[in-house]
């Protein structure tokens, strides 16, 4: 069982990591951590200079709203009721999304890297989709759809889709074939080698996937709640543009950006601890 | 390349000889028909270049004129305050949350409201659409509904009175939800809400367009809607002979449009995409909305109200001098170098008249008659009564000629209607026309509720006996 040796091995090594060696990591890590939040703080200081200062130069700061201007509407969008209602709704649609755009892109992916038939029929229309901006979907959204919700959700999805869908076919195509040989070789049938040997190859690809694709949905959730406002982290930032309420708008941008960096990290780790070999040979190197 | 190398020569010496060109930013909503005169007309007809001053303090200036376009007034508050535009055009809601912004902005500019471009001082130009096939007749029926309108705009104040007005609470009794008007056009043909209230000219285009039918008009809440142009402090105050000559340009639209209406619509539907026949609902005689240039007491308290209305949404913590902010002194300057009675305008609240001879009889006829553009012919038919106009409609069917868009007046109101999708009421031999089906019910106690098409079927059988 290949899923289960490494990890075995990766306990192993654990285990086996002498002291020192383990605080010297520590404090490496302790140091990266330091760097970052520095890194960050400069930026905000950087950005509140910029703005408090009217900077001009190609980029103009001087309508932009400063930091602490941001973090005083935060404060207030933070106490509003409807906050919550804001975030979950978003949140649902996003996820409601991705988990339907991997349903349907994993297989397909795995299919088409496997068929040539079936990458040969469903490919090229794909390809034409995929460069369509969610935008532009719009209306046809509202069209396809009874409900609005479900229009977002679409919007959504497709965002997530074509990520998921090309990882996953790169994942199945790059497949060693000496692996696949190995496995027929000593007798494996089609389901061992596509359970044990194809689909896990092409984890760590379609986990790729599906971290960039839930960035996506988060990219798309303001298109999406463009088609029916009333609750929605996107429907905020674009209700703020229309009521020019600029440090409003920023609260919207980070929050989004936050959710969508939260949920991109969520995915690489659940994705990682699916194939503990993974992480085993990321280490090792 | 030979030629381009002499070209480009001569462009960067013609440059540096000219003084640097003097920007003239303005940005317009196309779509928003009852702008025009403010927007398409005067761009596409280069009327701003008739009237910009060339002597004077202005003897060598070269003009730099930009014209924009959005769908909106809030984007255009953006390039506003981005300064990426000096002379805006928009409604009293997106007027206040510019200068709200502005203020906020602290930049040492603000924006002045110096001139309408038209206004219902009644409320006609918001409206409330159903679904064609949608069963509900009145506001009243969309209790537990779900209804869009584009959030913060002036249709959006008019929804939420004309809920109140039919006793449903705007939070509690439906379900609102923001929709700009190309979102709630679709939304409306999908099905996904149940009604949708927007500003010019999206109650009479959907309608048009044949997917929507009109319920209810912004004149049924008193609620004064208008539309005008704004400039920013620091360009009025270094240009005023331009802004006053932008002013002049918008007059001279505004009157060519008058004079003709069809020719006019027609190519405002060019440019803009809206269908002519609906640019004419508006800028034809007796239009639904009065083209005004006059900065009328109820328009500037319509932009007062509006403040209030978005502080009561909690949409503005700022507010900002509503007597400071509309200045007049522009379009007097313009009206007088024109040689425009202002003070008469603006006492003045009629629309342009309607007026003419009857197509059939010749006889002189005024306000309330029915008016058919037959395509093809330059001038729209006028109708003494509807009874005459349905008549007219049943020749030209029979004469396979192809009505482009038919026109009758509210019994009530005297709005402008889109025939075929509003009710009738009969009395004897005449007609009456309704857009509100409790109106029209109102009035059929003694006489018979029709729709257009018993209403055109009657007039057929009674012209045959």
């Amino acid at each position: 069982m290949p899923g289960e040796i490494p990890s075995e091995e990766q306990a192993l090594e654990s285990s086996f990591i002498p002291p020192a060696r383990a605080s010297w990591r520590s404090l490496a890590a302790a140091r990266r951590l330091g760097m970052r939040a520095l890194a960050l703080a400069a930026f905000l200081a950087l950005w509140q200079v910029a703005s408090e200062s009217k900077f001009r130069l190609i980029v103009n700061f001087a309508n932009v709203p400063a930091p602490a201007a941001v973090a005083k509407a935060a404060a207030a969008f933070v106490q509003s009721p409807k906050a919550a209602s804001h975030i979950l709704n978003s949140m649902r649609r996003v996820l409601v999304g991705f988990v339907l755009a991997a349903a349907l892109a994993i297989p397909l992916g795995i299919g088409i890297g496997q068929s040539r038939l079936l990458a040969d029929i469903v490919l090229t229309p794909l390809e034409i989709l995929r460069p369509i901006p969610g935008v532009a979907w719009i209306p046809l959204a509202i069209l396809m759809f009874p409900t609005s919700e479900q229009s977002m959700i679409f919007i959504c999805l497709l965002g997530a889709f074509f990520p998921i869908l090309l990882s996953t076919i790169h994942g199945v195509e790059n497949l060693d074939n000496k692996l696949v040989y190995a496995a027929k070789s000593m007798g494996a049938g089609r389901r061992h080698i596509f359970c044990e040997v194809v689909f896990p190859g092409a984890l760590p690809s379609i986990v790729t996937g599906l971290t960039i694709g839930m960035g996506i949905c988060w990219f798309l959730v303001v298109t999406a709640e463009i088609v029916a406002g009333q609750y929605g982290i996107g429907y905020f930032t674009w209700e703020s543009f229309t009521l020019q309420n600029y440090p409003d708008i920023v609260v919207g941008m980070l929050i989004i950006g936050v959710l969508g960096m939260g949920s991109s990290a969520s995915v690489k780790y659940f994705g990682n601890l699916l194939m503990p070999w993974h992480r085993y040979l990321h280490q090792a190197r | 390349m030979k030629k381009l190398v002499p070209f480009l020569l001569a462009v960067s010496l013609a440059h540096a000889v000219a003084a640097d060109p003097i920007r003239i930013a303005i940005g317009t909503q196309d779509t928003t028909t009852n702008t025009a005169a403010g927007g398409p007309v005067p761009r596409e007809l280069q009327l701003l270049e008739k009237y910009l001053p060339h002597d004077g303090k202005y003897k060598d200036a070269v003009y730099d004129i930009q014209w924009k376009s959005f769908p909106s007034g809030p984007p255009l508050n953006n390039e506003l305050l981005a300064n990426k535009l000096d002379i805006g055009q928009m409604a009293d809601f997106p007027a206040i949350l510019g200068a709200v912004a502005f203020k906020a902005a602290n930049n040492g500019v603000h924006t002045i409201y110096i001139a309408s471009l038209s206004g219902g001082v009644e409320g006609a130009g918001n409206g409330l659409v159903v679904p064609i096939d949608s069963p509900v007749t009145s506001i009243a029926e969309l209790k537990g509904k779900t209804v869009s309108v584009p959030f913060g705009s002036t249709a959006h104040a008019f929804l939420l009175r004309a809920l109140q007005k039919a006793g449903l609470d705007p939070v509690k009794d439906v379900n609102l939800v923001s929709q700009a008007p190309d979102v709630g056009g679709s939304a409306l043909k999908s099905g996904q809400i149940d009604a949708h209230a927007d500003f010019v000219p999206f109650a009479e285009l959907f309608p048009f367009r044949g997917f929507a039918r009109k319920i209810l008009d912004g004149q049924s809440t008193g609620l004064t809607t208008t539309h005008g142009i704004q400039v920013r402090s620091d360009f009025a105050e270094k240009y005023p002979e331009l802004v006053v000559a932008y002013l002049k340009a918008t007059l001279e639209a505004d009157r060519l449009i008058r004079e003709n209406p069809e020719e006019l619509s027609e190519k405002i539907g060019k440019w803009t995409g809206i269908d002519p026949e609906v640019v004419y609902a508006f800028h034809g005689p007796q239009g639904i909305q009065a083209r005004d240039y006059t900065l009328k007491p109820e328009f500037i308290k319509a932009i007062g109200e509006a403040q209030e209305t978005l502080k009561l949404l909690k949409k503005v913590n700022d507010p900002i001098d509503v007597k400071a902010f509309v200045d007049d002194k522009f379009i007097r300057q313009a009206a007088k170098e024109l040689g425009y009675d202002y003070d008469a305008r603006l006492k003045d609240y009629s629309p342009v008249p309607l007026q003419g001879k009857d197509f059939v009889t010749g006889e002189a006829v005024g306000k309330g008659a029915g008016q058919i553009w037959v395509a093809g012919e330059p001038k729209v038919r006028l109708y003494k009564d509807v009874p005459a106009t349905f008549a007219a409609l049943n020749r030209l069917d029979k004469e396979g000629k192809k009505v482009r868009i038919t026109f009758v007046h509210d019994q009530g109101t005297g709005l402008k209607l889109i025939a075929d999708k509003v009710w009738y009421v009969r009395h004897g031999k005449d007609l009456a026309a309704f857009l509100e089906k409790s109106a029209a019910e109102q009035a059929a106690k003694d006489g018979s509720l029709l729709t257009f098409a018993e209403a055109r079927k009657q007039v057929e059988d009674h012209n045959a006996r």
